[in-house]
Parts: structure tokens; sequence; C-alpha cells
């Protein structure tokens, strides 16, 4: 050991070479040389001695370095194998906190690694940092697409946008053989593909000639299609294939991991010249992507784009004079719906590894206290304090590191459930990996909690450890340790408390949401969708419909059978274009509203109310008045004190469409969704207005589900290459549209689980402990006559007190971040008082009940063998 | 004639000092004039390549240091070898032979 306690390079070089001249001189003395001579004639061997001292140091010093390195390496090595030697001596805790770092790092790697990839990681496209989505922002706030004009002006003017694309989206009817199946497709610019950076891995990408609406039609598909759906048949490129009843020939393949502008994108059109439908500035319908020019910014390109079209409305009046710019990055486009869950759940999976490592360190200082004699006896032996800190810290760190390695083993293969089990939808998910970031953040993590559950252990070793043979500490520590033990308890439970919260307000938002009557009779309602093929006659479409219900009510087991535009609990709402006869809206301020189209029997089959007037009949057919049904809603609201029937409004642009009379007021439904409150909705007859796209809904007698081959080859009597979808169970539909709320509440749960386990280990350690530390006193006081009722009702008083304080600042601490939650939840407040208080009251008793093992255990002490021990 | 060493090449000199310890603890001076009147002056040691030499060796844990006493009753830095250093002490033995032994071949070549 004296190596290490070497001096200073310079004294020792000094020394050093005082000795090499002292022996130089005497031996020359010793050959007869007069001192002064011998001195001389020494040093002079030594050449210059600057120099030769300035070459002694520098090695001297290298060498010291290159030792502290050795011995600091070599102190590491034995502190891990003394680590991993306590962890043998202490199995069962070891394991507890192994496991429980394990569990709380998996949760938040799996949630970061889908953070990071859905809302940190750029998108994969070239500049995507300068990729900005254009919209239009109507007065109610909504955002709405640019009208092609518009988005023309833009691409071939802009001064901020260097580029500027436009696109649409839809599924496309795709002839496979026999069949024909519905690909998610997009219509985009020509020169899209290439701005996206899309380099295609067969064939070549669009042209300008593509798009000019005038050359033979092209497509490009995605090589996950090619693969899925053609086998990678070599022959694909060159190849004709119906798309939407037109022979198109696909000229290129894009790799499999391109995706815009949906993650299930499979087929790209060229864009072509507007139609003369589309040069209407009213007509939004063109979804626009720009590239922000060097040195421009997004309020730069919103006062371009305002400019735009303020002049465009001094041109062409009455289109949309309140709308204004919207311009905002594509990464927002894309991911900004998902932020605040995603942000919620990672904010529960770190709450979670916080807690986990206050219980961490709480165990850990229990056990330094365990071990005030062997620490003790090192500090006697010479072992200094920093020394014996950086042992008990590298314990912390072994353990975090364990629990790290396990918990990235659980992370991955969670992960992988994790995102079987996402409900559809969730941008980028394709994009989740375990990266080098990822991973440096989890190693980063562990080392940060390693180093803070290390903390109060450590801190105590080194404040209570005075040298002391008989290994006895001085009083202060314990009670230093006792108050920092307990305020670790307490902030579990305030911790414990958040997450309970979160995950009692997720669950009861739920259950409210699976209380709210849809409004119709989702029982035994089996539902298809239909779409016709764009080359069927309106007759033929007419014909279609008007005889769909008889020939599936004629199949057995089917009850009634009807059909809608678009099923209830499906979304669809849109803005504007109503118009109220004896009403006038501001300009763009007319209310949002529902619109669906229905057979005549449709409310009697799907079980929704008349509530005054008539339903409709086989007379409305558009021949004559044109007639439409509205909802409660939407009479209560603008004919709250008379019957609206006899009223007439208009659906769509009003100098276009006709009157429709209002015949009839039906019951609510939630057609949006099950969070949306009904607003205004009308229906009008099918006949009245023909779609290709239907949705079928069939009433089964019995099981639905034997119905869908029967009503599947029923529809496709007369066609068989009508493409159907969406097959299904009304009920199934419902619950799935619930799924990414219920999803979200799960997981919390999970983590709200893994939170009361924890906080209960550590109020029971806490409690164990206190008695443990005080069964001399508990002795002595049952050997005084105290009944062991008392002595319980003591120690479970001191855990009520902490779980008091710590629920109330748990409380306090939810308050503070409700705005995490607040997005999440439906018909319940963030602060909901009874879910608050009923929450607290539960993670009281749980303490309580945690400390009562313990507290009875040492209510049992027997007073003559404590008295016998020390 | 005291001729300094042409090319003492790298790593030579600290295989001159572990043989000077092989005998036991010497001091610096020591180990430079053993090595020095061994050669009769051919190899002249100088205190800036000696010493920093054996730092080198104590950093490879070949040798170690302790003040003492010399053999004159001077306070001196006694070097020793430690087991590390005599088994590279026979290694760089059996290098060297073999070494001069093949150098000497081809001087000595009388034919080509």
């Amino acid at each position: 050991m004296w190596r290490f306690l070497r001096p200073a390079p310079e004294q020792e070089v000094r020394a050093e070479l005082e000795s090499h001249l002292e022996h130089a001189v005497a031996e020359l003395v010793a050959k007869g040389m007069a001192p002064d001579e011998a001195r001389r004639q020494a040093l002079h061997a030594l050449g210059r001695l600057a120099d030769t001292t300035r070459r002694l140091e520098r090695g001297a010093e290298r060498r010291n370095r290159a030792e502290t390195r050795r011995a600091w390496l070599g102190e590491l090595a034995q502190d891990v194998r003394f680590a991993f030697r306590s962890f043998r001596r202490w199995p069962l805790p070891t394991a507890v906190v192994t496991g429980s770092i394990a569990l709380g790092v998996a949760g938040t790697l799996a949630v970061f690694a889908v953070v990071k990839a859905v809302l940190l990681a750029p998108l994969p496209y070239p500049a995507a940092e300068r990729l900005v989505r254009v919209a239009e922002r109507v007065p109610t706030g909504d955002r709405w697409e640019l009208s092609y004009p518009a988005f023309r002006d833009l691409r071939d003017r802009s001064r901020t946008l260097d580029r500027v694309i436009g696109y649409s989206r839809s599924l496309a009817n795709v002839a496979m053989g026999e069949e024909t199946v519905q690909i998610p497709t997009a219509t985009v610019s020509v020169d899209a593909l290439e701005l996206l950076g899309a380099i295609p891995v067969a064939g070549r990408g669009f042209l300008p000639a593509d798009g000019s609406g005038e050359g033979p039609p092209v497509a490009v598909v995605s090589e996950r299609l090619w693969r899925s759906r053609f086998g990678r048949s070599p022959d694909l490129v060159g190849s004709t294939q119906l798309i939407e009843g037109t022979a198109v020939t696909i000229v290129g393949v894009l790799p499999a991991d391109f995706r815009f502008p949906e993650d299930e994108t499979a087929i790209w059109l060229p864009l072509p010249p507007a139609a003369p439908w589309m040069e209407n500035r009213a007509v939004h319908i063109v979804e626009v992507v720009g590239r922000l020019a060097p040195g421009a910014t997004v309020a730069g390109a919103t006062a371009e784009l305002d400019a735009q079209l303020a002049r465009a409305q001094q041109a062409e009046p009455g289109s949309d004079p309140e709308h204004r710019a919207a311009i905002y990055p594509l990464h927002e486009g894309v991911v900004g719906a998902v932020q605040p869950t995603l942000t919620l759940l990672l904010a529960a999976a770190a709450t979670v590894l916080l807690l986990v490592t206050v219980n961490v360190g709480g165990m850990l200082l229990t056990r330094a206290v365990r071990r005030d004699r062997e620490i003790g006896i090192r500090r006697a032996l010479g072992a200094r304090p920093g020394r014996l800190a950086r042992q008990l810290m590298t314990e912390s760190l072994v353990l975090a590191s364990l629990g790290g390695i396990l918990g990235l083993g659980l992370a991955y293969l969670g992960l992988g459930a994790v995102l079987g089990q996402l409900p559809a939808g969730l941008p980028r998910l394709s994009e989740v990996r375990f990266d080098p970031i990822v991973l440096a953040s989890a190693a980063g993590v562990v080392l940060i909690s390693g180093l803070l559950f290390g903390l109060a252990p450590t801190l105590y070793a080194v404040r209570s450890s005075r040298p002391s043979p008989l290994g006895h500490v001085a009083v202060g520590g314990r009670s230093w340790q006792r108050a920092a033990r307990r305020a670790l308890v307490t902030a579990q439970l305030a911790l414990a408390q958040v997450l309970l919260v979160a995950m009692a307000l997720l669950a009861v938002s739920l259950l409210r949401l699976q209380r709210v009557d849809p409004g119709f009779d989702p029982s035994s309602l089996l539902t298809m969708t239909v779409t016709l093929p764009p080359d069927y006659s309106p007759e033929r479409v007419i014909g279609f419909y008007e005889d769909l219900p008889a020939r599936l009510e004629r199949l057995p087991g089917v009850s009634s059978a009807t059909a809608v535009s678009r099923l209830p609990i499906s979304g669809g709402e849109g803005s504007g274009d109503l118009t109220i006869e004896g009403r006038t809206f501001p300009p763009g301020g007319s209310p949002p509203a529902t619109f669906r189209r229905v057979l005549p029997n449709y409310f009697q089959v799907a079980g929704i109310p008349l509530v005054s007037g008539r339903v409709f009949d086989a007379t409305d057919r558009g021949q004559g008045d044109f007639v439409v049904a509205i909802n409660e809603s939407f009479a209560r609201r603008y004919w709250p004190d008379r019957d609206p029937v006899g009223a007439r409004i208009k659906v769509g642009p009003a100098e276009s469409e006709p009157w429709l009379t209002v015949v009839g007021v039906v019951g609510d439904v939630h057609n949006v969704g099950l969070a949306d409150q009904p607003g205004l909705t009308t229906y009008e007859p099918y006949a009245q207005r023909p779609g290709r796209r239907l949705s079928v809904l069939v009433r089964a007698a019995g099981d639905p589900t034997s119905l869908i081959e029967p009503v599947r080859r029923a529809l496709r009597a007369g066609d068989a290459s009508v493409p159907i979808v969406e097959v299904g169970l009304m009920q199934q539909r419902i619950a799935r549209s619930l799924a990414p709320r219920r999803f979200v509440m799960w997981l919390v749960s999970g983590f709200g689980a893994l939170a009361v386990a924890i906080a209960v280990i550590g109020v029971w350690g806490l409690a164990r402990q206190s008695v443990d530390e005080s069964r001399r006193e508990l002795g002595v006081r049952a050997a005084l006559g105290a009944a062991p009722a008392s002595l319980v009702r003591g120690i479970l008083g001191g855990t009520a007190l902490l779980a008091a304080i710590g629920i109330g600042l748990g409380t306090a601490a939810s308050l503070v971040v409700r705005r995490l939650i607040e997005g999440q939840l439906f018909a319940t407040a963030a602060a909901d008082p009874v879910v608050v208080v009923t929450v607290g009251l539960a993670l009281g008793l749980i303490a309580i009940a945690a400390t009562l093992l313990p507290a009875i255990d040492g209510s049992r002490t027997d007073p003559s063998r404590v008295l016998r021990t020390d | 004639m005291r001729a300094k060493p042409a090319h003492l090449l790298q790593g030579t000199l600290e295989a001159l000092a572990l043989k000077s310890l092989s005998w036991g603890p010497r001091h610096g001076y020591a180990i430079g004039r053993w090595i020095e009147e061994l050669t009769e002056g051919t190899l002249a040691i100088e205190a800036g390549s000696l010493y920093p030499a054996l730092y080198r060796l104590e950093q490879k844990q070949l040798i170690e240091a302790e003040w003492g006493t010399s053999d004159q009753g001077r306070p001196a830095k006694l070097y020793r070898l430690t087991t590390a250093g005599t088994e590279q002490l026979k290694r760089e033995v059996q290098t060297w032979r073999r070494f001069s032994w093949a150098i000497a071949k081809v001087l000595d070549a009388k034919s080509a």
C-alpha cells in the first residue's frame, strides 16, 4: 500500500538526485579527489541540471498517473466483488430491489422508445425540419384544407416556400383476380416523392408528364404491397392493374420504409390538374405540404398565405372571407394528436421509476444501519470515509446496473407485446426500436437512479461512522436515519397517490363512457360497408339499395336489415354548409353538423325513436319536395318552443342546394363517437341523394357472427367484385372505439398497481424496522403491563401520520400536474373530489394494513427474551 | 575511452537495469556505475535516461522502490525486482541472446 502514498514528483526527484550526487561525490573523494573538485565533476556528469530534473519529473508524473488509475480500477473491481459478496448475504432484499428497478426501468424504457420514435425523432424525410403543413383556419378554430386554386397559387408563386406539394387520400378499389380489395391510396403532386426522398427500389417515380392528366394513367406502389399482394413478382412494374375501374400502369415500387401520408398508404397516383368542380375556392380538398425556403419562417409563410387568401377574396367575393392561414410543422401534423397521451404515459412510467428509486434508497438505508458494526470496524481499521462512500456508491450502482440490464431485457420483450396491443392509428409505430439513443438514455437513467438511491445510505455511513472498534455508531446517526427513512416512505406514498389518482380518473371516465347511451340499439347488429363500383349508373345504385332490405331479410336468422351512409360511432362530423331558413350565420360561422343518408327503415331497424313527425317512406325519392329528418338536439337548439316539422334547411353550399323540408325529429345518436356530444345531425333518404358507399346493418335473430358469410354472399349476388369492408359487430365497433382509452387506462393502472406494491413494501419495511428498533422498549412496556393493543395502536398511529402527509402531498402534486391528464378524461374533472378522496382513503388503509403485521408481531414481544439480550 | 553509446535501443537500458538488480536491491547511482564499470565505460549511463527508465519499470510493476540506506550509509532510494520483474528479465535475456546471435551471424558472414 505504501506505493500509493508517494510524495509529489518534484520532491521525490530532488531527493533521488541529491542521493545520486552524494554517492558520486563520495566515490570520487574516496579515489583521492578534493571534495570541491569532486562535487564539480559529479555535477557536470549530470548534464544541465534543470533539463535532467525536468525529464525525471515528467517520468515520475507519468508513472504516478498510471498507478493512480490502476489503483482506482483495482479498488473498483474490489468494490464490485465486495458488493456481490454482500448481496449473497442478503438475497431476498437484493432480489426485491433488482426486480423493482427492472420493472421501473422496463416501463420507462418501453414508453420512452415509443416517445422517442414518435415524438422526438425527426420525420424520415430530407430536410424534415423545414417541412410544414399548410391549411386554413376557420372561425370555429378548425383547420380546413386548401382549395385547388389556393394550392396552385401557393405552389406557383410562394417566395417563403420553395416547394409546395398537394395530396389527398382515399381507399381505392383494386381488382385482385376475382375479388376487389380496398387499398389505402394517396394522390400526390408528381414532385412529392422526390421532395420526400422516396427512391424507387424498382421502376421509376413520377415524371412531370404523369401529372398532366393526358398521358396513360400510371401508379407507383409500396414494396409492402408488392410483397403481400404480388409475391414480389418482377413483372409487376410495367403491368396494368385495375384501380377504381381504370386500367393503370404500375411504373415503380417505393421502399417499404417510405410512408406518406399515412403509415398504411400503399399506392400513389399522380395528382392531375384540377377538374372543373375543383376550381371552386370554397371546395377545400387538397392537403398541402410545403418546404420553407432557406431563411424563411413559419410566420413569414403564414403572412404570405394570409395575403394570398385576401387577394383571392377580393378577386372572387363570397369565398370564405374569414379564413386565415394555418401553417405548422409537418411533425405536429403527423403526431400532434397522440402527443398528450404519450406524454401522460411517459410521466406515469417515470413516476414509477422515481418511486422505485426512493424505495430502494430506503431499503439500502435500513441496510446501512444494520451494517453499523461492519462499517465501524472498517473505519477503525483505517478505511477513509471517502473510500467507504465509494464502496457504498459502487454497491448502489451495481444494483442499479443489474436491475437496468434485467429491465432492458423486460422492455425488449414487453415492447413487442405492447406494440401488438396498441390500438390502430398511432402514427410512426413502425419506427419504434431500441436504437443507440434509447439505450444510452436507459444507461443514463439507470446511472442517475443508482446515484440517487445510493445517496441516503452513503450519507448515513459517512456522517455517522466514527472509528470505533466496538462497531457502535453515534446515536445522532440513528435519529437522522430514522427521519430520512420516514421522509422516503412519505415520498413513496405521495408518488403512489399521484399515480392512483390518474388511474382512478381514467377508470371512472372509461366507466362513464361505457354507460353513455349510444341512442340506438347495438345488440345483435352485424355491420359491413359496401362500395359500389364507379361504373354503376345512378339507377343501378338506387336499385341496389332499394332492393337491399328485402334481399337480406329473406336470409334465415336475419330479423331486419337496412343501410346508412356511415355507421354510428364512426366520426364524420363536417363543419359549415348548414343553412336554416329565417336565420343568418356570420360568414363561415354555420354550426358544425353530422350528415347521414339512410334507407327509409333505418330508424326502425337501428332502434332510433321517432320524436315527432314521420320517418321516410318509399315516396321520398327526390321528386317533389326534398325531405330531411333532424335529431332532437338540432330541434331543441333552433326551435326550442315549437315543432320544427315543416321548417326548411339546406345541406351543402347555399347557392346550389335545394331547400329540404323537415318531416321528422328522431332521437339523438352518438354518430361521431361515444365521447362526442350528439350535436346537430341531419338524415336524408338515400334515394334523394344517392351515394356509392353504404354501410349495411343487419339485426340478427340469433348469433350475428353466423350471418357474416350469408350476408356477404347475398350482397355480392349480382356482382361478385363489389368490395366489402369493415365487417364486424356493432358492439365490437363500440368497444374498439374505446380501445385507445382502455389501453391508456390499463397501462396507467399497471403503473399504479406497481406503485402501490412498491409503496407497501416501503411502509412494511419501515414498520418492521421501527418494531425491531423499539423491541426493547416494547418488551419493557409489555413487562410493565401495557396491553398489546395499545402497542399496536402506537405503531399504526405512526404510519397513519406518514400516510396522511404523503397522501396530502400526492394530492397536491396531482393537482399541479392535472394538465397532463385533463385531455384524456370524459365527463370527469381532473380534480374530482370524490375520486381524490376515495383513492386517498384506500391508499391510507392499504398503508395501515401493511403496518399491521409487523405491529402485531412487535406487540407479542416476549419481555423476558428482550431483557436478556443486550 | 569513454564513448557515448551509439544507439542504445529503446528498452535496452531497462533490461540492463533489471539485470543489475538480479543480485539484490540497489540504488540508482549504483545501477549506473555497475553497468559502466562492467562495460569498461563503453556504455555511459546518464541520470537523465536512467531514472525515467527506472520509473517506467516501476509503472510496469517489474521493480519496486523504497527509501533506505545505501552500503555507504547514505539515504538512498533502493530498487528491487518484483516476481514479475524476475520473469521479465529471463525473457529479455533469451531475446537478446537470439537477437545478438542472429546479428552476429549476418555481420560475420564470409560468403554470399
